[in-house]
């Protein structure tokens, strides 16, 4: 009985111990409840007026040269050096009917054009395609050419710029085996249909 | 004992207005604002496109930078701010010759200004240009307007695309 009520005495008296830091902490603690209203007023706001900010269409430059032998800046004032050595000359022509591609290699012909419309559309996957096959023929052909990452992109009057993009798309990077992205010819000179491309 | 603390809890609640717990929700939207903070891109502040234009999609990946804007379309050609010119006035027909001659004479200006600037800060002149081009307008008015820019000492040509998501 003594023993008992010993222990009981410990009991209460480790109580009292444990209880007495916590019970001050929990009564430290409750007034200190953040009020997060202004917070969430400011987040509300924040977050329509970031999201209105932030450009719905992400934009992307295109590099292009201006066309050769006008005198124009860009990269294009090496003629006398070009002469000497081996030309490519890859030229894109766009018509009415397709694409035409004419290079040192010569010009395919399907039905009058290289990539002629498909469904009265013009045809970029096709044209890529045959432009990564020149870009292995240069590679096959061991031949240096001066301009082997230039083309000549032209059209007819009245060809409409969303056309050129996209053809030069078509004409600056490939997809190897693996689906990634290959650089195919870099160097777009845009130049009106009626130059005259030797 | 349960009952007890129940009716606590009650008028607990009671007492403090019904208040919802925001602090899930304060979570989401601090992972959603620092989100919207790192996918902010500033370069729609940098160029800024013209109402009523469609950019060209493409698959180009270069970030724009800030230039000498030059936007046109079917009947404007403008320069920033300083100048709009009506593209009827400015264009005779297909072909030759490749410059319009009020923007040149626009850009010469800007392009003596910005040496200015520039060699005051011991930099090269870039000569960069930006055409921001409706998907409408013809080869024919692009290559006049870049013609115009490579004869007006800016031969940095890039033209802003909107990229696309496919591919």
């Amino acid at each position: 009985m003594a023993e008992k009520s010993k222990s009981q005495k410990q009991e209460r008296e480790e109580l009292t111990l444990t209880f007495k830091p916590s019970a001050r902490r929990r009564t430290a603690s409750q007034p200190g409840e953040l009020n997060q209203l202004p917070v969430m007023n400011l987040m509300i706001i924040l977050i329509p007026v970031l999201l209105a900010q932030s450009a719905a269409v992400k934009l992307a430059l295109h590099e292009v040269n201006l066309p050769t032998g006008r005198g124009a800046g860009g990269s294009a004032a090496t003629e006398e050096v070009q002469k000497e050595e081996e030309q490519l000359s890859l030229t894109v022509n766009i018509t009415r009917q397709g694409f035409d591609i004419i290079s040192a290699f010569g010009r395919e012909k399907t039905k009058g054009t290289t990539v002629p419309l498909k469904n009265d559309e013009y045809d970029y996957v096709t044209l890529n395609e045959k432009l990564m096959d020149i870009k292995k023929q240069i590679e096959k052909s061991g031949i240096h050419f001066v301009d082997a990452g230039n083309v000549i992109v032209m059209g007819e009057p009245g060809i409409k710029y969303d056309v050129i993009v996209h053809v030069m798309d078509a004409a600056k990077w490939g997809e190897n085996e693996e689906g990634g992205r290959i650089s195919l010819f870099p160097g777009i000179l845009l130049s009106p249909g009626k130059v005259q491309v030797q | 004992m349960p009952a007890v603390s129940r009716s606590k809890k009650h008028r607990a609640r009671s007492s403090s207005g019904e208040m919802l717990n925001l602090t899930s929700m304060m979570d989401m939207f601090t992972i959603i604002l620092v989100f919207l903070l790192k996918s902010y891109s500033a370069t729609g502040k940098l160029i800024s496109i013209p109402e009523g234009y469609t950019l060209p999609e493409s698959i180009a990946e270069e970030v724009p930078v800030l230039a000498v804007n030059i936007s046109v379309d079917d009947e404007y050609i403008m320069e920033d701010d300083a100048l709009r010119i009506k593209v009827d006035q400015c264009r005779t027909g297909y072909g030759p010759p490749y410059i319009i001659a009020p923007l040149q004479q626009v850009l010469l200006e800007k392009a003596a200004k910005q040496k200015l600037v520039v060699e005051k800060l011991g930099k090269p002149f870039e000569g960069e240009v930006n055409i921001i081009g409706d998907k409408d307008i013809d080869l024919d008015l692009l290559i006049k307007v870049m013609g115009t820019c490579g004869q007006s000492q800016f031969g940095k040509i890039k033209l802003l695309v909107s990229q696309s998501q496919s591919q």
